[in-house]
C-alpha cells in the first residue's frame, strides 16, 4: 500500500537513465579489472590462473656487469659490499641473494641411446627458495646419500635441441626426457676427487644458470674447495613491484646489465597498470557521475513525494519504513546492473582470449572483477540508502 | 529492541506558556492575551477528562493541535508528556507516540485520493493492528458512509472524506484523542453520529477527547471543560 503511494511519483526515464550510467560506468571497471589480471597473470605480474610458474617471472631480476677487456686479464667483475648494500637500501627492493660459484672442478657425462656425452662444466647456487618459487620439487641435497639435484636454464636445452642435435649427431630431448637421464658428476680440488650420481630435476626460464642447492655448494667448498673467497658476479634483486620503473632506472645509472625478459615484462607490467588503472578510473567517474544523477533524481522524488511521505510519517510510520519502498527499488536495480555488468565484462573479456593464448597465458577466474564490481556496488547502495533516509528524515 | 518510554499510558500532557512563533509579537501577545491556554502558564490535560478548544479562527487552534502531535516544533513554552519533554523525543518517540498514545484527526483530514476509503483506513491500521476489516466495516456503518467502503477516496464528498478520517484516527490505541473541528462539514445528525462513535471508543479505552471548534462544537455526550483559546 505504501509502495502503491510512493511509486507513483517515480520517473522510470531517471531510474533507467541511472541504470544505463550506471551499467556502463560498472562494465568498464570491471573489464579493466578482469583486463588487468588476465594480462597480469600471462606476464607474471599476478599469480597465474592454474597456481603454476608464469611464463616470466618478473619479480626477480638477474644482474651483472659488462664484461670488458680488463674483465678478460683480470677476471669477471664482481659487486662488493658497498655496491651490495646499496642495491639493498633501494626502496623497491625486496631482497638480494648472490650467485655462488663453484671453487672446484666439474666433469659431466651422461649416456643418450648409447652415445655418451662428456663435458666440463660449473656449478652456481642461490638461495633455494628462489628455487622454490618457480615450482620445482626434489632440489634437495643429503650429504649421507650424495645425489646431486640440478637445475637447468631452459635456455640451455634449446641450445642443445636447435643447435647441438639439430645438427644431426644427438637425439633431441625433451625436458621429461632429460629428467630422466642419469648423470655422472665428477668432482676434483683440494686434492681430493669423487665421483656422484647426479640429476636435472627442472628447467629454469630466468636462471640463467646450471643450478644446484645451496647445502650441495656448501657440502662441495668443504670437500674440495680451494677457499679462495671471489666477489659475486652476478646478483638475484627480488623486488616488490614488477612494473616498478625505477628499478630499471637504478640499474642503468649504475651500468649493470640486466639479463632476460626482465626488461620487456617491466616495461609491459608498467604499461598494463597504466593502461587498466586509465579505463578503470574512466569507468569510476562514470559510475560516480551516475551516482550523481540518481541523487538528483531522489531529491526531486522526495520533494514530488513530499505530501505523501509526510503524510505516512502523521500516521505513525517511521521514516525507515518510508525509506524502505525507495531503497528496495534501488538496490533492486543496483544488483540488476551489477549482474548485467557482470555478464557484460566476461562477453568483452572473450575478446582478448585469443591474444593471451598467443602470450601463453589462459584467462582467470573472474573473482576479482567480480569482486571490484560487487564492492563498487554494495558502496553505490550504502550511499543510495543513506541519501534516500536522510532525505525522508527531512520530512520529520 | 525499542521500548515504548510512555508505557502503559500517558496520563497528562502539560503545556506551559506555549506560544506559537508567529504569535511572538506585540500584536500577537496582545491577541492571546485572554487565553486559557497560550501563555497562560501550566495547562494540565488530563487523561480521562474531556476538552473543548474553543477560539475564533486565526488564533492558532491547529498549530496548537500540531504542535502537540511534533507535527511542528515552533512554539516557545514547553509540552510535556508527564515527565518527558515533547521537544526531547526521538524519531522512534514520536512514531510510537502516533501509534499508541495519541490519536489525531487533522483539519486538513491527509485523506490519500489514490487509495480506496477503506484502504486510507487500513493503512492506519496495518501499523497498529487494532481493528479487524469486519470492525472497520462497522465503524464505516456506524457513521452511514459503508458505501464509500471499496471507494476511491478522490471520488468522495469533504464530509464523507471527514468521516473516513475520523474511522481512521479511531482504529489505534489512544490515551488522548485530538480532533481539529471535526465535524466542520456534517450537519447534526451526522455530528451525533460521529459523537457517538467517539465516545464509544474513548470509554473503551479510558481516554481523552480534546476537540477544537469555532462554533460548531462536536456533540459529545460526555462532561467536557470548555478553554478559550
Amino acid at each position: 500500500m505504501i509502495a502503491r503511494l510512493l511509486k507513483r511519483n517515480i520517473s522510470a526515464w531517471q531510474i533507467g537513465g541511472y541504470a544505463i550510467a550506471t551499467l556502463v560506468g560498472l562494465t568498464i571497471v570491471m573489464t579493466a579489472v578482469q583486463f588487468y589480471t588476465d594480462l597480469g597473470s600471462a606476464i607474471g605480474l599476478t599469480p597465474p590462473a592454474d597456481g603454476g610458474v608464469s611464463v616470466v617471472s618478473p619479480r626477480n631480476m638477474v644482474i651483472s656487469k659488462p664484461v670488458g677487456l680488463s674483465s678478460t686479464l683480470f677476471g669477471a667483475p664482481g659487486f662488493d659490499h658497498d655496491e651490495i648494500a646499496d642495491l639493498k637500501a633501494q626502496p623497491w627492493v625486496k631482497d638480494v641473494a648472490p650467485f655462488q660459484a663453484s671453487d672446484f672442478t666439474v666433469y659431466c657425462s651422461a649416456d643418450i641411446k648409447g652415445r655418451e656425452l662428456a663435458t666440463a662444466m660449473f656449478f652456481e647456487s642461490v638461495p633455494d627458495r628462489f628455487i622454490a618459487d618457480d615450482g620445482i620439487q626434489g632440489f634437495e641435497f643429503d650429504s649421507l646419500a650424495p645425489t646431486v639435484p640440478i637445475v637447468l636454464s631452459k635456455e640451455y636445452l634449446a641450445l642443445y635441441n636447435f643447435g647441438f642435435a639439430a645438427s644431426g649427431r644427438m637425439p633431441v630431448v625433451s625436458e621429461d626426457i632429460i629428467s630422466r637421464i642419469p648423470l655422472t658428476v665428477v668432482l676434483s680440488g683440494g686434492g681430493r676427487y669423487d665421483t656422484l650420481p647426479g640429476r636435472i630435476v627442472g628447467f629454469s626460464s630466468w636462471l640463467n644458470t646450471i643450478a644446484v642447492p645451496q647445502s650441495f655448494m656448501d657440502w662441495a667448498h668443504r670437500h674440495y674447495g680451494k677457499g679462495r673467497q671471489e666477489p659475486p658476479s652476478r646478483l638475484i634483486v627480488e623486488v616488490n613491484d614488477a612494473s616498478d620503473p625505477a628499478a630499471l632506472d637504478y640499474m642503468e645509472s649504475n651500468g649493470y646489465e640486466v639479463a632476460g625478459p626482465r626488461d620487456d615484462a617491466s616495461r609491459a607490467a608498467f604499461m598494463l597498470k597504466m593502461v587498466s588503472g586509465t579505463v578503470a578510473s574512466v569507468g569510476g567517474v562514470i559510475t560516480l557521475l551516475a551516482l550523481f544523477i540518481l541523487v538528483l533524481s531522489l531529491f526531486l522524488l522526495v520533494q514530488k513525494s513530499r505530501r505523501t511521505i509526510s503524510g505516512l510519517l502523521m500516521l505513525g510510520y517511521s521514516p525507515a519504513q518510508v525509506s524502505r519502498c525507495y531503497v528496495t527499488i534501488v538496490a533492486g536495480v543496483n544488483a540488476a546492473v551489477l549482474l548485467l555488468a557482470a555478464a557484460l565484462s566476461m562477453g568483452v573479456a572473450r575478446l582478448w582470449h585469443p591474444v593471451l593464448a598467443s602470450l601463453g597465458g589462459q584467462p582467470t577466474a573472474p573473482l576479482a572483477s567480480l569482486g571490484v564490481g560487487l564492492a563498487v556496488m554494495l558502496a553505490v547502495t550504502a550511499v543510495n540508502t543513506a541519501i534516500i533516509r536522510r532525505l525522508v528524515g527531512k520530512c520529520f | 529492541m525499542y521500548t515504548d518510554p510512555f508505557s502503559p499510558h500517558i496520563q497528562a500532557i502539560t503545556l506551559t506558556d506555549v506560544l506559537p512563533e508567529p504569535f511572538d509579537n506585540d500584536e500577537g501577545r496582545a491577541a492571546v492575551a485572554a487565553s486559557e491556554v497560550m501563555l497562560a502558564g501550566r495547562v494540565t490535560l488530563e487523561r480521562g477528562a474531556h476538552y473543548c478548544l474553543e477560539a475564533s479562527s486565526g488564533t492558532g487552534k491547529t498549530s496548537l493541535c500540531s504542535f502537540i502531535y511534533g507535527q511542528r516544533r515552533d512554539y516557545l513554552g514547553t509540552i510535556d508528556f508527564d515527565s518527558r519533554a515533547a521537544r526531547s523525543l526521538s524519531v522512534a518517540d514520536w512514531c510510537e507516540l502516533r501509534r499508541r498514545h495519541i490519536a489525531y484527526l487533522p483539519q486538513e483530514l491527509d485523506i490519500f485520493g489514490e487509495l480506496t476509503a477503506a484502504d486510507n483506513v487500513r493503512l492506519k491500521n496495518r501499523l497498529t493492528d487494532c481493528k479487524t476489516d469486519t470492525e472497520i466495516r462497522r465503524m464505516f456503518e456506524a457513521l452511514e458512509i459503508d458505501n464509500l467502503f471499496d471507494r476511491s477516496a478522490a471520488r468522495v464528498s469533504v464530509g464523507q472524506r471527514q468521516r473516513v478520517a475520523l474511522v481512521r484516527a479511531l482504529c489505534q490505541p489512544f490515551d488522548f484523542i485530538i480532533l481539529d473541528e471535526p465535524v466542520s462539514h456534517l450537519d447534526e445528525h451526522n455530528n451525533d453520529l460521529c459523537s457517538r462513535l467517539i465516545e464509544t471508543e474513548a470509554a473503551a479505552q479510558g481516554a481523552s477527547v480534546i476537540f477544537t471548534s469555532v462554533g460548531n462544537p462536536l456533540a459529545l455526550g460526555f462532561n467536557y471543560k470548555t478553554l478559550r483559546l
